[in-house]
């Protein structure tokens, strides 16, 4: 279900603000679930991005499921007040039949965890809950408190790509964070400062899809799906020599082949990368 | 609890012992191997699978990329890469591991009733994972590193001789070394394969001198070992991007009169 239809599911459900809605069987393909929330006096779009693959839903199916994302989208034509909570949400998959999922608010800033018990069909997020229905998604959220992130009314602007890129990066890097945190073999607070650096300056590239990678040799490593063809692997070490402060290790690959592999200043690269890319 | 695991290595034995698809054993009507450049030459789209012990997601990247610390144990082990080569052998049969004696090198002239020999060795591998490659990308690549003059008399000779010169800046040699994919059958599956780095002497790449690499060594790789250098590029610029999640279903079969002998 892509954001537009669980718009147009959310417009018919004028019985149930509190409505959202997502096929499972989306689910089952790979597709992320779009989630639509509406609120009493505001009403909050969060948009959850979902990486599934088929065999953690369905332990028969096939594993490799492609894995699709959607950005966020404004939704701001059905509601009496409006407030817009753009969240990126993420499952991340563990051995068991337990989900977790983070969501983040515009300004990204954590508001919680949840988890979701498969087999049970449930899902609690402070007082919330989901359940599992016969191929449908819903999502009660009477009681979760999701503060307005402004006044009413107030016309906002849609997030930049930067804006979009930096929460992408930051989803990403968590769920990796999450499963590879002891690859990190220096300060790990020290690492998420580099981190976030590092996520500031690469969320100005204009890129179509990111991975965020944690390496066994104490290195983050970002791979930048520029477009169809082109890719940038930069990959940065936590604890890096004192020559190599500034500098990132990075490779360009075109069409699956690497062109160029050369350590440089990140700010340098990402500079000539973005000329390179927009020339 | 050690009464559950031998129950449970009982039935995993017993597991292989009847699902083993005895049909990758190598018969003794079998050439001891062939040359993989032969097959090459017949231009079809071969393939090669090769077994992560990690789940799919462990193993790849959202972009359907291999992960790095999914396939790399140890420098030492980029040349000799075990794979198979997909045909006969199905991408099914990953789950079956041949350790120990099973492993070996089948030795045609003396190894005999493999089956009944080796069978108690064979291990079923839950969690595996295919990682496939075309057999194109992986044979015949050549690999860039650099090799100072002054390591080895033979060597600079040979460098010195070249009928074409290659580069030589501040008695450092710039070369080139080869990637093969070799056919080594083993004792309990004939389309085992190897992945492995031949240098600009066409010498197999020995020991490197490292296991594994620190990053600043790795933001500085030209200037390392020059054995390290050729391991490590073989293993991200081949090993690691040339990598895929899948690469289709039907795969050719090499022709009986490459493996049959006369």
């Amino acid at each position: 279900m892509t954001a537009i239809h669980a718009q147009q599911y959310l417009a018919n459900q004028t019985h149930n603000p509190f409505a959202v809605c997502s096929k499972w069987n989306d689910a089952y393909n790979g597709t992320a679930i779009s989630a639509l929330t509406n609120a009493t006096q505001s009403h909050a779009y969060i948009l959850l991005y979902k990486q599934l693959k088929q065999n953690q839903l369905l332990k028969n199916a096939k594993v490799n499921a492609p894995v699709i994302e959607e950005k966020v989208k404004e939704v701001t034509d059905f509601a009496t007040t409006e407030f817009t909570l753009s969240g990126i949400g993420s499952w991340n998959s563990s051995d068991t039949d337990t989900f977790e999922m983070s969501l983040e608010d515009d300004s990204l800033q954590y508001l919680d965890t949840v988890a979701f018990d498969f087999e049970n069909g449930e899902f609690s997020f402070e007082d919330a809950e989901f359940s599992f229905d016969d191929g449908e998604f819903i999502f009660d959220y009477e009681d979760l408190l999701l503060e307005p992130l402004v006044a009413q009314e107030k016309i906002y602007e849609k997030p930049t790509y930067f804006d979009a890129n930096i929460q992408l990066i930051k989803t990403k890097f968590d769920k990796e964070y999450l499963k590879y945190s002891n690859y990190i073999s220096s300060d790990k607070e020290q690492a998420l400062i580099k981190v976030k650096e590092l996520s500031k300056e690469i969320a100005n590239v204009k890129f179509e899809n990111i991975v965020v990678e944690l390496s066994p040799l104490n290195t983050v490593k970002f791979k930048i799906k520029v477009d169809s063809s082109k890719m940038l692997i930069i990959t940065s070490p936590f604890n890096p020599s004192k020559d190599m402060q500034d500098n990132v290790f990075f490779s360009l690959l075109i069409d699956g082949d690497i062109v160029i592999t050369e350590v440089l200043n990140l700010t340098s690269l990402l500079d000539g990368f973005n000329k390179y890319v927009t020339a | 609890m050690a009464l559950i695991n031998t129950l449970q290595r009982k039935i995993n034995s017993l597991w292989c012992r009847c699902t083993y698809p005895k049909e990758i054993i190598p018969s003794s009507n079998y050439v001891q191997d062939f040359a993989i450049d032969s097959l090459v030459a017949l231009g079809h789209n071969y393939c090669i699978v090769r077994r992560s012990n990690k789940s799919a997601d462990d193993t790849f990247d959202d972009f359907g990329q291999v992960r790095e610390d999914a396939i790399l144990e140890s420098l030492r082990r980029v040349h000799g890469n075990s794979m198979n080569l997909l045909g006969y052998f199905k991408t099914k049969y990953i789950c079956y591991n041949q350790p120990n004696e099973a492993g070996k090198n089948w030795v045609k002239a003396t190894d005999t009733n493999l089956w009944e020999t080796y069978r108690s060795h064979l291990s079923f591998i839950r969690k595996s994972t295919p990682i496939f490659y075309n057999l194109k990308d992986l044979h015949r690549k050549p690999i860039p590193y650099k090799r100072p003059l002054s390591t080895d008399k033979e060597f600079k000779k040979f460098i010195e001789n070249l009928p074409i010169k290659a580069k030589v800046e501040g008695g450092v040699a710039f070369c080139d070394g080869i990637s093969h994919i070799v056919h080594v059958p083993t004792r309990l599956n004939y389309w085992h394969i190897e992945f492995q780095i031949q240098d600009i002497q066409g010498k197999p790449l020995k020991k490197t001198k490292n296991e594994t690499l620190s990053v600043d060594e790795i933001m500085d790789i030209d200037n390392q070992h020059w054995q390290d250098q050729l391991a490590y590029k073989a293993f991200i610029e081949i090993l690691v991007t040339k990598a895929k999640q899948s690469i289709g279903t039907i795969f050719p079969e090499v022709p009986s009169s490459l493996y049959i002998s006369e």
